[in-house]
């Protein structure tokens, strides 16, 4: 009887066994809580429009456009004075290849630039599922994304379009579609010349100047962080001027000015408070639930209230007559160093085009188109500076002379907004010596980035920058 | 009252057994040690009768009058016989048994008998552990056993251990054991703390584990033990046993410790004379001595005492900490049921200012056997810890970069005592020019680490329930039906404190609060058969058939506050804060949620013949969520065997000299798992919010193919004892090889997939060498023992293979895992030294061209004083057979105990390795900081050999990457040192208890290197990296501890 009993047990020991195991199972293996798959993040209209504004997020990398790649411009220039924070970075001759910063900030442009392809590519495999007004208007939006990406990486590591007559000279490499397989031998791409780069630029931009609304009807938003045919024109404008096409130049930025939905602020600084303010025609957004990791934030790095990396230098201050706004309310006195204010949170959205680049391309297109000395631009400048309340120039004797007031102009308007080193190379200027750092001729090695080591090393086809 | 009784029935019993019998023998039996042995098994012997000792270790046997022979037995004891005259009372002491031949140790899902042993199992007594003063466990196995290395990423408490069982046996994955603790495999979770991207201040969670408790530890290490942790064994696996009660015994330990601990080494930096003429000869050399920069150091009186300030900043960041330790354990049993108890609380002070651990743990094992074929039990602990952590390494606002920083003349307090900091939070620099032409003097902001530490708080409390319950069936004496039920859950809150006054995060949001709760839940459901037969007297059959479930799921939810209205204010309560940020609300919260599954089936079936020869064979197979649906499932065999050559014919009897002679060897393969996410293996769309818009961006790009790495380990060994087994010797020869390795296989920046890789498994690698341990009881008489215990290792490591196309794994700047060599070759620049005419510094480029570096026209040039190009990337060669891994290790214990005094210590050995000494180029900046003593021997006149060039202000080319700061590491430390004394021996048997032990130690007395760092035991890249092992960047140095100690026994 006893023994019965004891088989009896474990009989019903292994049953509860069996049971439980069986259903345990069904918990082991579960999906995970905060991913989809591709094909779930395409599923459905609503879900692709959430796709779309996922290469924004990317466009939002700490690395790059989230804000240091506008860093990397100015403090490479004259209007700041020299950060230790960024390594080499500002430091020319002692910057070489294995620099983590540099290869950081070209890995940042290149990982926007794949999410739009990527975008792209899954987009056409669930083209049924969207409007064909909505298609155009992503794939603009990628092709926007895509353009802006390659303007800095061709702008940094490769001399100006102009270094050479007929800008062979090499540029980045072009990668225009999603890799499927990313260990594939046909990712090593070679360096596309300036030449080439300036092309799919100019085609991309095209197409989304055609392809982009001209706003989202969200004015607090969108109409300024995401990419509008403003937008796409302005940038191509930035891009002929570099190319010293002054006249297209000149056309795309009285396009965008002719669509009259952009104009001055009252004061300067009311671009940088609100960011959706009629000048600003296209930011990186970030807000306090979003930002480029606090650290990298353009807040971060230039308030002296935040970590304060960046302070900015006498040749900045210089600029200005006393009165200037740009001087009296976007730069301050602290800890015995002067610092911009156009940067005050880490919630603030990076600056990329603002209407005020607009006039002054407009200007500088007028000033080098006319045979002599543009009054049109002369009156251009004067609305940027009347504006800032300094004292209006009058036309200066000789067309450089203009050229030369309008490339200071930019500086007061435009400085820390990414523009610094860009505007001496594509005028064919070499880096003035300035703190404890010596000049930099035009034609230097250094004036543009070397290309990553690690990249170098693993791309047979890739030809390193001189000098590095 | 039960004791009165429980004493007549003894009486009755031995007053009815009295009768048939002439006289009456009484006795104690005890260990060497003095401690009386309970449960001790007395049989007369040719006969059946017996009897066995009670709690306090006595016996008493009735004997026929005629002379006997008594058989003393005992698990873990040498058998004693020994023949008894005419005498009424006997005192035995019992030897421990060298070889434990007898004794069984806990494998994967079960024990075996050591004889029958055919894998690589390194056992460590608990109490080898407890005693240390570290602040877990895992550090106090540093030297104790062949082929495991343990070395600390540094000297704050909590922080990781990195264990290495026969090397690094993984490039991606995470490298460290599996530990199991009483048969549930814990948590891997290394550091319990996120916030710094887990790297700020760290806290292991093995340190809530109570080393009290663990009453042995196994270390498995080939195949043959691992391999039923199928794809979790390939970095070896921890099994620890905690203690459980005696039967026939009741025992309550007391046990208490002090101690007082401070850093071992200082690095030696200037004073603040020194200081002044060293940052002046910089600017000096630099600008001219009639520039107004040449001056930028100059005296200053911030504190406001009327004298220049001057300060040792490591005065301020270091200490003398305090610590005590306190646990009760209770412990004891009868026939049916026993139980272990234990409390324990302990209090520790870091020797960094502010750095404190508090540990409270609970433990109740409990073992219920009701009949013969049933038994059950529960294995319970909870533990909680508080720890004060801080911020080191790396952080500029760090203790040590910022003490290391610091200027020597200028005070940590301000003349109204409060602390020294600028408007935006940094230390102020008083009377030093802090800018030249607009450029910072300084090259990283210096905080004030003295306010740092009193001002912000980087605290985390952990609490871990880990327990288990089990329930054994035997429906026939041979065979074990074992379902055991486990879980290990933790959770931690992590707590982190920015202060407005303090720049960076408090400043930037006017006092900032974090705080993030982690629980992480594992369960594990193992059921198991194990047969174990005998047939005939030369056969026996040991086999095993299982299956393992296990599920790990873990949340985190984050908060913030920032804002505060009162800096009064310094957590997060309502209406106390607007976490805004320049008008814009700052959202400060955050989540995060994985799951993942394993199961897995298991068998092993042995057959042993005559207890000469063993073999046999084991299989496993795991399925992992993580992988990939084209490779979830891994299959791991292995077959070992054994023979015991000294049980032959031809040795057996023969020799006197040769006690015991064994052969074993074992083959299988393994996985490793750990460190692969949840879902590593698919590609993810993942969060894509774009401001105040939701969206979706691809967050990891996948491999459907991701499987286990494969580790094959080869297995050889022999095992002897000579001379009366006074000397043990066990030699090993083991090869792993590493295949399908799983590396985050770099992909071209220019792809522009996220993190630029992919996991895949794709690299080889090897490590093999050889162990050796020799233990001798070199002395071994009544009242003096003498034992020693030598253990070596020898390393080799080959990276084999790596990706598609051959190129390197970078990781840390200068260290790689490159194909045919030894895995984290330190890759750089080579240094040629300083110009002895100009005092410049100079490089070989990569083809052994010396390129000195100008400073004054920032020019390069050749020895023929010909321009040439600048040294750069591309310059930078491999350091070949230069890594952080080393390739030799070993340690030596000795233990020597006269009447009632012990005394040990223990020796670590680490050799073969190289430290990148970051520490070393940070601290001979150009730029106006402090620096390290080394900078007095800077170039200054024509002819002046030296190796530190001219000083130049803000320039730190010299201080790149370079074999200018590659060093030797290698050390031999005094791990331990301890002496104690048995005061029952002066006190006598009248005071009442067993045991009164008082003990005196130093923990890490020494340490013999050449290496020029606070400490050559030190990696600023935290336990789990593999390739960049050896760098020290600016680490707390290990501690040094005096411990005063008592242990009670009732």
């Amino acid at each position: 009887m006893k023994r019965t009993h004891k088989y009896l047990l474990q009989i019903g020991f292994a049953s509860v066994l069996l049971a439980g195991l069986s259903s345990c199972e069904k918990q082991l293996f579960e999906e995970p809580y905060k991913n989809l798959s591709p094909e779930q993040a395409f599923a459905t209209a609503e879900r692709i429009e959430k796709s779309a504004v996922g290469m924004y997020d990317k466009l939002q990398n700490p690395e790059y456009l989230g804000g240091r790649v506008l860093i990397y411009a100015d403090i490479r220039s004259i209007d700041t004075n020299v950060p230790t924070f960024f390594g080499q970075m500002p430091n020319f001759n002692t910057l070489i290849s294995s620099d983590a910063t540099v290869a950081n900030a070209w890995q940042g442009g290149y990982r926007t630039i794949y999410e739009a392809n990527l975008f792209v590519k899954n987009l056409d495999a669930n083209k049924s599922k969207v409007t064909d007004a909505k298609y155009t208007q992503y794939v603009s939006e990628a092709k926007f994304i895509r353009a802006l990406s390659y303007y800095y990486l061709v702008s940094l590591w490769a001399q100006p379009y102009k270094f050479k007559a007929d800008a062979s000279h090499p540029g980045v490499p072009l990668i225009l579609e999603a890799a499927d397989d990313p260990f594939a031998a046909t990712n090593q791409v070679a360096r596309a010349t300036v030449a080439q780069v300036y092309t799919q630029l100019e085609t991309d931009l095209k197409a989304a100047i055609d392809g982009l609304p001209a706003d989202y009807s969200d004015a607090n938003f969108s109409n300024v962080a995401r990419a509008t045919k403003a937008a796409a024109q302005g940038l191509l404008a930035r891009l002929y001027l570099d190319k010293g096409d002054y006249a297209s130049a000149k056309t795309y930025a009285d396009a965008v000015i002719a669509s009259k939905k952009y104009s001055l602020n009252a004061t300067p600084d009311v671009a940088f408070r609100t960011y959706t303010s009629p000048e600003n025609i296209f930011s990186v957004a970030h807000n306090g639930a979003d930002n480029p990791n606090t650290n990298n934030a353009l807040g971060q790095h230039y308030a002296p209230d935040k970590r304060g990396d960046i302070s900015i230098s006498k040749d900045y201050t210089d600029l200005f007559e006393a009165t200037d706004l740009r001087l009296t309310t976007l730069t301050k006195v602290s800890t015995s160093q002067t610092w911009t204010t156009k940067y005050t949170s880490v919630t603030d959205w990076a600056p990329i085009l603002r209407y005020p680049e607009i006039l002054l391309i407009k200007a500088e297109a007028e000033a080098q188109l006319a045979s002599d000395v543009s009054q049109t631009a002369v009156d251009l400048v004067n609305q940027i500076r009347t504006r800032s309340k300094a004292t209006a120039i009058t036309a200066p004797a000789a067309k450089a002379d203009l050229i030369d007031a309008i490339l200071k102009e930019r500086r007061r308007e435009l400085s820390f907004e990414g523009h610094g080193i860009i505007d001496f190379l594509r005028t064919g200027r070499g880096i003035p010596a300035h703190s404890i750092v010596g000049a930099q001729p035009y034609g230097s090695n250094y004036v543009v980035l070397p290309l990553p080591l690690y990249d170098m090393q693993k791309n047979p086809k890739l030809v390193q920058n001189d000098g590095y | 009252m039960k004791r009165i009784l429980f004493f007549s029935f003894l009486l009755l019993l031995f007053g009815w057994t009295a009768q048939a019998q002439d006289r009456i023998l009484t006795g104690i039996v005890k260990a060497e040690d003095g401690t009386t042995l309970p449960g001790v098994s007395i049989q007369i012997k040719g006969t059946s009768r017996g009897a066995s000792t009670d709690s306090e270790g006595k016996f008493q046997i009735a004997l026929p009058s005629s002379q006997v022979s008594l058989v003393f037995s005992f698990v873990g004891f040498e058998s004693q016989t020994i023949a008894v005259g005419n005498q009424t009372s006997l005192t035995v002491t019992l030897k421990t048994d060298i070889g434990q031949l007898s004794e069984v140790v806990v494998t994967g899902y079960g024990v075996k008998q050591v004889k029958d042993l055919t894998g690589a199992i390194s056992r460590i007594n608990g109490s080898a552990l407890a005693s240390l003063p570290t602040s877990s466990f895992d550090k106090a196995l540093a030297g104790k056993t062949a082929g495991v290395q343990v070395s600390s990423a540094g000297g704050l408490l909590g922080d990781g251990v990195a264990i290495r069982i026969r090397g690094i046996n993984s490039i991606s994955n995470s490298s460290l054991p599996l530990i199991v603790i009483d048969g549930v495999p814990s948590n891997t979770r290394e550091n319990l703390n996120v916030f710094n991207s887990g790297n700020g201040t760290r806290f292991n969670p093995l340190a809530l584990v109570n080393p009290n408790d663990i009453e042995s530890l196994e270390v498995l290490k080939d195949a043959g033990a691992a391999v039923l942790y199928g794809s979790r064994a390939a970095n070896g696996v921890i099994l620890i046993t905690t203690k459980k009660g005696k039967k026939g015994s009741s025992r309550i330990s007391v046990d208490s410790k002090i101690s007082w601990t401070q850093p071992s080494r200082y690095l030696k930096l200037l004073n603040g004379d020194e200081f002044n003429a060293i940052q002046n000869e910089k600017s000096t050399n630099r600008f001219g001595a009639a520039s107004p920069n040449a001056i930028i150091a100059k005296d200053s009186d911030v504190d406001g005492d009327g004298k220049p300030d001057r300060v040792n900043w490591l005065d301020q960041i270091y200490r003398t900490g305090f610590s005590h330790d306190n646990s009760v354990s209770m412990s004891g049993g009868s026939d049916k049921a026993t139980y272990y108890g234990s409390v324990r609380y302990s209090d520790q002070q870091g020797i960094a200012n502010g750095n404190r651990l508090r540990t409270g743990s609970v433990r109740l094992n409990v073992d219920v056997t009701p009949k013969k074929w049933i038994k059950s039990g529960i294995q319970f602990s909870y533990n909680k810890a508080f720890n004060n952590g801080l911020l080191s390494d790396n952080y500029l606002a760090g203790i040590t970069v910022a003490g290391l920083n610091a200027l020597p003349t200028i005070s940590p307090y301000n003349s109204t005592g409060g602390y020294n900091l600028t408007g935006t939070g940094l230390l102020g620099l008083g009377n030093n020019l802090t800018a030249v032409n607009g450029a910072s003097s300084v090259q990283n902001n210096i905080y004030n680490p003295v306010a740092v530490v009193a001002l912000q708080r980087n605290d985390n409390t952990a609490q871990n329930l880990v327990g288990n319950a089990y329930i054994d069936i035997k429906p026939i004496p041979s065979l074990t039906l074992t379902s055991k039920f486990g879980i290990d859950y933790l959770t931690n809150f992590e707590d982190q404190y920015s202060d407005p006054t303090i720049g960076g995060l408090g400043k930037s949001y006017n006092g900032l609060v974090q705080d993030n709760y982690l629980w992480r839940n594992l369960w594990t459901w193992q059921n198991y058969a194990n047969f174990d037969h005998n047939f005939g007297n030369d056969h026996r059959v040991s086999a095993g058939v299982g299956v393992e479930l296990q599920y790990t799921r873990e949340q985190q939810i984050y908060t913030g506050g920032s804002n505060f209205a009162d800096p009064f204010y310094k957590n997060i309560l309502d209406g106390l804060y607007t976490s805004e940020s320049g008008g814009t609300p700052l959202v400060l919260t955050g989540g995060d949620l994985i799951s993942n599954g394993l199961r897995g089936f298991f068998g092993r079936l042995a057959y042993i013949y005559k207890d000469k020869y063993t073999i046999e064979g084991l299989y496993r197979s795991d399925e992992y969520s993580g992988f990939g649906t084209n490779s979830r499932v891994g299959k791991f065999p292995s077959v070992s065997a054994g023979w015991t050559i000294s049980e032959e014919d031809f040795l057996k009897g023969q020799t006197h000299w040769l006690n015991y002679l064994k052969l074993r060897g074992s083959y299988g393969i393994v996985g490793n798992s750990r460190g692969i996410g949840s879902y590593a293996a698919r590609t993810l769309y993942g969060g894509g919010q774009y401001a105040i818009l939701n969206g979706f961006g691809l967050s990891q790009a996948g491999n459907p193919n991701l499987r286990w790495e494969a580790s094959k380990k080869t297995n050889v060994a022999l095992e002897a004892r000579f001379l009366d087994d006074r000397i043990g010797l066990t030699a090993e020869y083991f090869y792993n090889n590493i295949t399908d390795m799983v590396l985050a296989a770099p992909v071209l920046h220019t792809v522009g997939i996220p993190s630029s890789s992919i996991t895949t498994n794709i690299g080889s690698m090897y490590n093999r060498g050889l162990e050796f341990t020799v233990n001798g009881s070199i002395i071994r008489t009544k009242d003096l023992n003498w034992n020693v215990t030598v253990n070596f290792t020898s390393l080799k490591n080959r990276v084999t293979q790596l990706t598609a196309d051959g190129s390197d794994i970078i990781s840390g700047t200068i260290t790689r895992a490159s194909v045919g060599r030894v895995l984290g070759v330190y890759n750089t620049l080579r240094w040629a030294g300083v110009d002895p005419a100009t005092g410049n510094p100079s490089w070989l480029d990569k083809n052994g061209v010396r390129k000195f570096l100008d400073y004054s026209t920032s020019k390069w040039y050749t020895s023929d004083g010909a321009a040439t190009t600048a040294i750069g990337g591309n310059d930078q060669v491999y350091i070949e057979g230069k890594s952080g891994l080393p390739t030799m290790y070993g340690g030596l214990t000795s233990n020597l105990t006269y009447k009632g005094f012990d005394f040990g210590f223990t020796f670590n050995y680490v050799g073969g390795f190289y430290i990148y000494n970051t520490t070393r180029s940070g601290m001979l900046g150009n730029y106006l900081n402090n620096n390290v003593a080394e900078i007095k021997e800077r170039w200054t006149t024509p002819g002046q050999v030296t190796d530190v060039p001219r000083l130049w202000f803000a320039n730190n080319t010299a201080n790149q990457f370079s074999t200018r700061f590659l060093e030797k590491g290698d050390f031999l430390r005094l791990q331990d040192i301890t002496l104690g004394y048995d005061l029952k021996r002066l006190l006598g048997e009248k005071v009442g208890v067993e045991r009164i032990r008082l003990y005196g130690q130093v923990y890490n007395a020494f340490v013999l290197t050449k290496y020029k760092g606070a400490d050559p035991e030190i990696n600023s890249n935290r336990n789990n990296s593999n390739i960049a092992v050896g760098i020290d960047n600016r680490a707390v140095p290990q501690p040094r501890s005096f411990t005063l100690g008592l242990s009670v026994a009732f």
